[in-house]
């Protein structure tokens, strides 16, 4: 091939044995200790000691419980990076591959930075929505207690109450997967108080139950427009007194009832404020009465002990139970609970009002919801 | 002659370095150490420490395993020893801490529980003395069931503090006094009103 250059090796220069040994072992030689004093193959200590403080961290705030299943992947691939790491630190330095090991080491970090932003605002989400229902519960527990003063319930009160103070308390300890737990048990006996709060007023829902009380209320505010004479409508549920003149809404009054707000009396002592048609029997003032000024009503009534009779041979009540008496209209009231023994209560300068107006025989009629008649009244 | 001196030097050196045995006893230690720290509720009385420690304990076993994939000349376990004494040293040190933090938290918790009692009795004591008319019959009933509760949810915090769960028996203390002393309050108020009507 005439075009191509020719080269001509130049003559070996001969060398003396001892320095031929050492340019043979010089050139390896010169190359570890190059490497060693760029650095190559120093482990990226540092970033792993970082990743295992961020991961430390992850653990210590227990943000892990806050996205389990990611947090798990990630250990996985911690797991794999740690091994890897080993295998490294154990690989004479020139032979180690610390670039893949830093970019491995890198990644993991921005996982860990990554899950711990994502846990903390999930933390923060749950420390939020507890602080809600927290707040929730407390408003709840407060607004049930100072609506009735039945033992059984205040008793199951209590117990949310005290149930939620103890959820705050690791609340404020920030604490929440504990508070969680906790939640989740007050959750179930608030609800359970709740359908318990609305077995008790399933009555005002039912149809024929509104039906009678409209009824009992139209013929009072008949009978007052026939005999042009004043009457009484006690509406329970909405906790009010409608006074009627001929006929003519003249008058509403706040009341305070019996504490065991929603049935209808069965005996006494139940607290329950009887439904029925009843007359004033009796006018009381000063001495007579402890209570300001009080209309005594003709409790129990014939019907009242028709029903009284039936629920004991039923066995529905204790055979040995009374029907009760003394049911008035009197003062005092104005508590904004309900906390008497089955009267009804009214503020003393309420009392006043009605009790000029009341007369012996007067028709008190007590309902459960007058509905449609109340708001007709208006 | 000189060359076979030399081959066996090496050989030796070799067999030798390729005699390091694996650290069982080390783990062991270790191992002891953390479950000891464990059972002094170092991962809830210092989380902090025990989880360093149990951290430490995994880059060793990971060390370990990377010296066991080795051929038997060139293992050396010496830095996996290294991690191990470091658990040993860390979880001795977290079962440490936990103790003095446990103990507090139990002193926090029978505190809570002194007080607790404290506050039941006097709300029992004024509910007792409080005047029991028609007009105060029905709130004084309903602060007995208040009570009542107070009085079931003290059995419980006890119960927790019994069972060593002091923080759950701090947090029920306290919510028990709270309660108990809102009852005092409201039978104070009940009586209150009573002397004024």
């Amino acid at each position: 091939m005439p075009w191509l250059p020719t080269f001509s090796r130049p003559p070996r220069k001969r060398r003396s044995a001892k320095a031929g040994r050492l340019g043979r072992l010089g050139q390896p030689m010169a190359l570890v200790l190059l490497l060693a004093v760029t650095g190559c193959g120093q482990l990226p200590e540092k970033e792993w000691k970082d990743l295992q403080a961020a991961r430390r961290e992850l653990r210590l705030q227990d943000l892990h419980a806050y996205l389990p299943e990611r947090y798990s992947a990630f250990q996985a691939a911690f797991a794999k990076t740690q091994r890897k790491f080993a295998v490294e630190s154990n690989t004479f330095a020139p032979f180690r591959h610390v670039d893949d090991l830093k970019r491995e080491i890198e990644q993991r970090s921005r996982e860990a930075r990554l899950l711990r932003e994502e846990a903390g605002t999930e933390k923060e989400r749950l420390r939020q929505l507890q602080q809600q229902a927290i707040e929730q519960l407390e408003n709840s527990t407060r607004a049930w207690s100072a609506e009735t003063l039945d033992p059984a319930q205040r008793r199951l009160i209590a117990r949310l109450e005290l149930q939620t103070a103890t959820a705050k308390s690791f609340w404020q300890h920030g604490d929440f997967l504990k508070v969680q737990e906790l939640l989740e048990a007050v959750d179930e006996d608030a609800a359970a108080f709740e359908s318990h709060l609305e077995g008790l007023t399933k009555r005002y829902r039912n149809p024929n139950e509104q039906r009678r009380w409209q009824t009992w209320a139209l013929k009072t505010i008949e009978w007052s427009r026939n005999h042009k004479k004043a009457a009484l409508v006690v509406d329970k549920y909405n906790r009010q007194a409608m006074l009627f003149s001929s006929g003519n809404l003249v008058q509403r009054f706040v009341v305070d009832l019996g504490w065991n707000r929603f049935p209808d009396k069965r005996q006494g002592g139940d607290g329950a404020t009887p439904e029925g048609r009843y007359r004033v029997t009796k006018k009381k003032s000063g001495a007579q009465t402890q209570y300001f000024q009080a209309l005594l009503l003709d409790y129990p009534n014939a019907a009242d002990r028709r029903d009284f009779a039936l629920a004991k041979r039923r066995g529905e009540i204790h055979r040995r139970a009374r029907i009760g008496a003394l049911i008035e209209i009197h003062g005092e009231g104005g508590r904004g609970r309900d906390w008497t023994q089955g009267c009804v209560a009214l503020s003393n300068s309420d009392m006043q009002k009605l009790f000029t107006q009341a007369y012996v025989g007067m028709p008190v009629t007590i309902v459960g919801q007058a509905g449609a008649v109340a708001e007709g009244a208006k | 002659m000189r060359t076979m001196s030399v081959f066996v030097l090496l050989a030796t050196v070799l067999l030798l370095a390729g005699c390091a045995s694996k650290p069982d006893q080390e783990i062991a230690a270790a191992q002891k150490a953390l479950e000891a720290a464990r059972t002094a509720e170092a991962d809830l009385y210092s989380a902090d420490a025990y989880t360093a420690a149990s951290d430490a304990l995994k880059s060793a076993e990971a060390e370990i395993a990377a010296q066991d994939q080795k051929s038997s000349f060139s293992r050396n376990y010496d830095r996996a020893k290294e991690l191990l004494a470091q658990v040993k040293t860390q979880a001795e040190s977290a079962a440490s801490t936990a103790g003095a933090n446990k103990e507090q938290v139990t002193t926090e918790a029978q505190t809570a529980q002194t007080e607790a009692q404290a506050a039941i009795d006097a709300a029992k004591e004024a509910l007792a003395k409080a005047p029991k008319g028609k007009g105060t019959k029905a709130d004084l009933e309903a602060l007995q069931g208040d009570l009542t509760a107070a009085e079931t949810s003290f059995g419980e915090a006890k119960a927790s503090l019994d069972g060593g769960k002091f923080m759950d028996a701090r947090n029920q203390f306290k919510a028990v006094k709270e309660k108990a002393d809102a009852v005092a309050a409201d039978i104070q108020q009940a009586t209150q009103k009573k002397k004024v009507s």
